[in-house]
């Protein structure tokens, strides 16, 4: 006899840091495995991954953009798109990045990062010619970090919390990423200034497997309204599901192809100042 | 003003009707007739039973008794012999010398067991066959009671997706779905209150505790112009009046829950009461267990009547629903929600042939979560006061005339967020609070034609004032939905500013007229055909983005962004009564279009969203198919089989701005739709000691939409570092493909001891085993990315697989 009772609650805050809250209660035995379902696959298409980042403080002259193609859904590895050209236009000049290798990892290193100041890329691969544009976003400073205990059913899990104060502007759009030793994957949350204009506020995250000398590091993005849509919506389609979860969609970025309209490439061009802060778990 | 307004407006219309109706009334009216009327009860508790046949066996002719138990029948002067029958009751035979307008209260006598297969004979199909009336099912409580369902928690919205045409989206899913029709398009009504949530513990229970419930009648279609305000179906439940005659208690302890009820006279044969209560127990084992003390987990319900024969044209009922699922997880998370209801109702007969009903009716449906680990309270909901007056005017014998008006009134309040300590980030925020008046009145008439043919034909005006008390954003171009073509997706429009209007002022007002049609043709006293038609007006909707309505989901009036829903069905069905009504067979072919449906855009994020119309596309849905159902009515082997073969599809169309619409402006599956759905209900009285009933289930899966790839990013752009790689499945066309199909087949026994006790204490043990074979059906299927290893995978999440349980009833 095997049976099992899950009680999914999945809250979905909109604007709020934590964007999505799982509380799964199950009894006995889990609710879940894996299963082999055939799929089709649908015709490929260019992955185009170009994010500028600008550590605050720094030169952001050392720039990276990656292009992959889309594969089947079980298959390992992503098909690099090589051979391509690509540049970037903006604070009145233009940037060319050159592949390192065979990679399908296209190298600069001498990016000129300017807040609020608009850019625009090129990318043109198998005679197709792609392109984007987009702002970069500044980013506040991180102010802290504080180290507490959440219980959950009885078990404690280390809390860490890093502190920024929100620009009393509206219409600040965050990017939050978490990377520790403990988990494989780093996790991402995106968050908006629209309840919590001008306070100061925490990126936090709460885990079991978080214990002394362990170490967790937090990266904050300023990013673009646009910008959080999409990741939004991308982190919809990762979450764990459930009967409660927000159906499946496309997630489509803001590069277009300017030969075939119709074959839009997937992906993001993003400019950010980012700031980053690792902490030791006492 | 505005309402004096339109309403005349509106009766201008009607006016040529109702004097159609008045014309035909007219050539009835030539003989010297009389009145027979009264109520019929059960004859122990003297509570009352609706849908009894009162039968004038020798003309082929009779009535039925309506919701209060009543019925009227006015007849040329003479000598008539009545049948008045009721399944699982003794039939009564009686002469009437019809000589002056009469009363005749009668009350029926249960069957006894041992005479369940003698009492065969009965006049009742020449109503039931007669009747325009169809697509509709009555289920008796006795009957749900025996279904084996899971932990032994008697359901009676389980029990209605047993019938033909209705699905559910699953386990552990709220609501059910009519003929293609989304949940929020279902009127539940309790009691006449309109309840906005049928569910505990997200849909894995109903709301209903089924000892407190008379009767359930569920209208798929040919909805009678009595009810609106839902596209696809009514489902109207009536709660028991209590005991008149003597105090009994009713109870049942099972794994989740107990219950108890208690029901007896006030005044003897004048007044009863009626108290039940039902709670979960599930706290106390978490209490029990130190590791979980300070979590709690928990529903309830409490279920209150109160009725006063005041006199024999005077009755008052009172009755009151209160229902909480409440959850704390450690103080991190607590949540809570449920309906609340009380009504007032005052049955009043003006004459012998003109039966009233005055109703005032309060609901509430309340959200409240906090968040303690961020701070933050937050509470939702939605209250309405309603007001409905009915007449039912028994005019002649083969003519009646049901009319009344309506009105709701709505306060929505679609989200209220406060800090719930003093260190909290939160800002206090409150969303717009949202304001409706619904006012409707119809007519409609129940006319026989002739001994082969009836007809109902009726119409309902209703209106829809989306009052004031609030702002509005403005949008670009009026767009609150605009498509990026640059990322080909929909998005939030532009604001231009912001329109407050006063209390007092209607945003915006609607209004239409819905019309109703039944006709029943009977060649001879076993087969009929019927046809129908009903219009039906939506003004409220509920906004889901969820595969399964969840309780945080947000209802909304229509308004300036939002318009109601229209729906228009039409039915035909064959009917067959086979060996005295042992065997009868159902045919029904149904066609539906609902217009300005609307879906949720990719990506749409509801929760604290205040702009709701933002996040919605106007689309339109249509649903045909057709149903089968076969039953076997009596003897010590009942049941039924019922099948449904249908398609429910809904379409939102691009725009001229390149706008793609949803699946490129292609018809697509809904949510719900469930192209075979079969079920099998038997139950089988082996002794008077034990009984047996099983349930057999297959539906077709859900529609889910499947990825047809998959991209790799870095939103870090550390694109050296493995671990920050994420995988993202990429999405298909919108439910596109199905789920693998849901069934499932479930057995019970009950067990009474001593089932020809003397003693007042009467019990019974139900074993059931629901889902036998262990099947894991899938509640979802998503993809995702191993955490360990990074590989992607399908992961099927289910629900139940095999689910023993016992329960005790008892009555004493």
């Amino acid at each position: 006899m095997e049976w099992c009772l899950q009680l999914p609650i999945i809250l979905n805050f909109k604007r709020m840091k934590y964007l999505y809250l799982l509380i799964a209660l199950s009894v006995l035995s889990s609710c879940e495995d894996v299963i082999n379902l055939p799929l089709e696959e649908g015709p490929k298409k260019l992955v185009i991954d170009a994010n500028i980042n600008w550590e605050k403080g720094t030169d952001g002259k050392e720039q990276s953009i990656r292009l992959t193609e889309t594969a089947g859904f079980y298959e390992s590895v992503a098909p690099i798109a090589t051979g391509a050209s690509v540049k970037i236009t903006g604070n009145n000049q233009e940037t060319i990045f050159t592949e390192d290798g065979d990679t399908g990892i296209y190298k600069s290193s001498n990016f000129n990062p300017k807040i609020n100041e608009e850019y625009t890329l090129q990318v043109v691969y198998n005679s197709e010619t792609f392109t984007a544009s987009e702002i970069l976003n500044s980013v506040t400073a991180i102010t802290g970090v504080e180290q507490s205990i959440e219980s959950f059913f009885g078990n404690e899990a280390v809390r860490v919390d890093f502190y920024y104060t929100d620009p009393i502007t509206e219409g600040n759009y965050y990017l939050e990423e978490f990377g520790s030793s403990v988990s494989y994957l780093n996790s991402y949350r995106v968050s908006r200034d629209e309840f919590i204009n001008g306070n100061e506020n925490s990126g936090f995250e709460i885990n079991e497997d978080l214990i002394a000398g362990e170490t967790l590091t937090f990266r904050l993005y300023g990013i673009s309204k646009n910008y959080h849509n999409y990741v939004s919506l991308l982190l919809a389609q990762i979450q764990d599901g459930g009967p409660f979860a927000t159906p499946p969609a496309a997630v489509l970025g803001n590069c277009e192809n300017e030969t075939h309209p119709d074959n839009k490439p997937l992906g993001y061009f993003r400019l950010s100042e980012f700031v980053e802060e690792t902490y030791n778990i006492q | 003003m505005f309402v004096v307004h339109l309403s005349q407006e509106t009766f201008m219309r009607l006016i040529p009707i109702v004097f159609c109706i008045l014309m035909s009334i007219q050539q009835v009216v030539s003989q010297e007739n009389y009145t027979l009327s009264g109520r019929i009860s059960e004859e122990t508790s003297q509570e009352t039973l609706i849908g009894v046949n009162v039968i004038l066996p020798k003309l082929l002719k009779g009535t039925t008794t309506n919701g209060y138990g009543f019925y009227s029948i006015t007849l040329p002067k003479g000598i008539y012999e009545l049948e008045i029958s009721y399944l699982g009751f003794e039939t009564v035979q009686q002469t009437v010398d019809l000589r002056k307008n009469m009363k005749l209260d009668v009350s029926l006598k249960t069957v006894s067991e041992q005479i369940d297969e003698v009492l065969v004979k009965s006049n009742s199909t020449i109503i039931s066959l007669k009747k325009p009336e169809m697509s509709v099912h009555k289920v008796d409580v006795k009957t749900i009671k025996e279904m084996p369902v899971v932990l032994g928690e008697v359901d009676l919205i389980k029990s209605i997706q047993l019938l033909p045409g209705v699905t559910s989206a699953g386990e552990g899913a709220s609501g059910f779905n009519v003929r293609g029709g989304a949940e929020d398009q279902n009127l539940i009504l309790l009691d006449e209150a309109t309840l906005y949530s049928s569910s505990h513990f997200f849909g894995f229970f109903s709301i209903f505790n089924a000892d407190a419930i008379k009767n359930i009648k569920l209208y798929k279609g040919g909805i009678p112009a009595k009810y609106g305000g839902r596209a696809a179906s009514v489902l109207d439940i009536h709660q028991k009046d209590g005991n008149k005659n003597a105090h009994h208690l009713t109870g049942g302890i099972g794994l989740i829950s107990s219950r108890l009820m208690a029901e007896g006279p006030l005044q003897k044969n004048k007044s009863s009461y009626l108290l039940a209560g039902r709670s979960s127990y599930a706290h106390l084992f978490l209490k029990a267990n130190p590791e979980t003390k300070d979590n709690d987990l928990r529903f309830y319900d409490l279920n209150t009547k109160l009725n006063f024969d005041i006199d024999d044209r005077n009755k008052l009922y009172f009755s009151g629903y209160f229902g909480r699922d409440s959850f704390n997880i450690g103080g991190l998370f607590v949540n809570s929600y449920g309906n609340a209801t009380f009504n007032a109702r005052w049955n009043h007969l003006f004459s012998d042939q003109l039966f009233s009903n005055l109703s005032v009716i309060y609901t509430n449906y309340h959200y409240f979560l906090n968040l303690d680990f961020i701070g933050m309270d937050w509470e939702s909901g939605i209250r309405n006061i309603h007001f409905k007056y009915d007449f039912k005017h028994y005019y002649a014998e083969n003519l009646k005339l049901n009319y009344g008006v309506n009105l709701i009134h709505y306060h929505f309040n679609p989200g209220e967020i406060s800090p719930s300590k003093e260190n909290s980030a939160v800002n206090k925020d409150k969303l717009e609070q949202k304001y409706a008046f619904e006012p409707a009145f119809y007519i409609e008439a129940e006319q026989s034609i002739n001994d082969k043919i009836s007809i109902n034909y009726g119409i309902r005006s209703s209106l829809f004032f989306r009052m004031g008390g609030q702002t509005l954003f403005n949008y670009e171009n009026d767009q609150p939905v605009v498509f990026n073509t640059a990322t080909g997706n929909y998005e939030e429009g532009t604001t231009t500013g912001t329109t407050y209007y006063s209390k007092n002022e209607v945003i915006k007002q609607f209004g239409g007229l819905e019309p109703r049609f039944a006709i029943s043709y009977k060649p001879n006293s076993t087969n009929a055909f019927k046809a129908n038609y009903n219009r039906m007006y939506q003004y409220i909707h509920l906004i889901s983005n969820t595969v399964s309505a969840a309780p945080l989901d947000v209802w909304a009036p229509s308004g300036k962004f939002i318009k109601p829903q229209i729906a228009d069905q039409i039915a035909l069905g064959y009917y067959k009564n086979i060996n005295e009504e042992m065997y009868s067979i159902e045919t029904e072919a149904y066609y539906k279009t609902v217009q300005n449906r609307i879906d949720y855009r990719a990506g749409a994020d509801l929760i604290a969203e205040e702009q709701i119309e933002t996040i919605i596309l106007p689309g339109t849905s249509r649903s045909y198919g057709l149903e089968l159902s076969l039953k076997k009515n009596k003897g010590n082997f009942k049941g039924w089989i019922s099948y449904t073969l249908s398609k429910t599809e809904q379409q939102v169309k691009g725009s001229t701005q390149g706008a793609t619409g949803i699946n490129n402006g292609n018809w697509y599956n809904a949510p719900y739709n469930k192209t075979h759905d079969l079920s099998i209900t038997a139950s089988y009285k082996h002794s008077e000691k034990w009984r047996y009933g099983t349930n057999f289930i297959y539906q077709t899966g859900r529609p889910a939409t499947y990825p047809t790839g998959q991209f790799t990013t870095n939103l870090g752009g550390n694109y050296s570092n493995e671990s920050e790689n994420i995988t993202v499945p990429l999405y298909g066309n919108r439910n596109e493909f199905n789920l693998p199909a849901y069934h499932h087949l479930d057995l019970a026994a009950t067990y009474t001891p001593d089932p020809k006790t003397a003693k007042k204490w009467k019990g019974e043990w139900v074993f059931s085993i629901y889902n036998i074979y262990n099947r894991k059906n899938a509640a979802a299927i998503n993809f995702r990315q191993n955490t360990d290893d990074g590989s992607n995978e399908a992961v099927r999440s289910s629900i139940f697989g095999m689910v023993p349980s016992i329960t005790y009833n008892f009555k004493f």
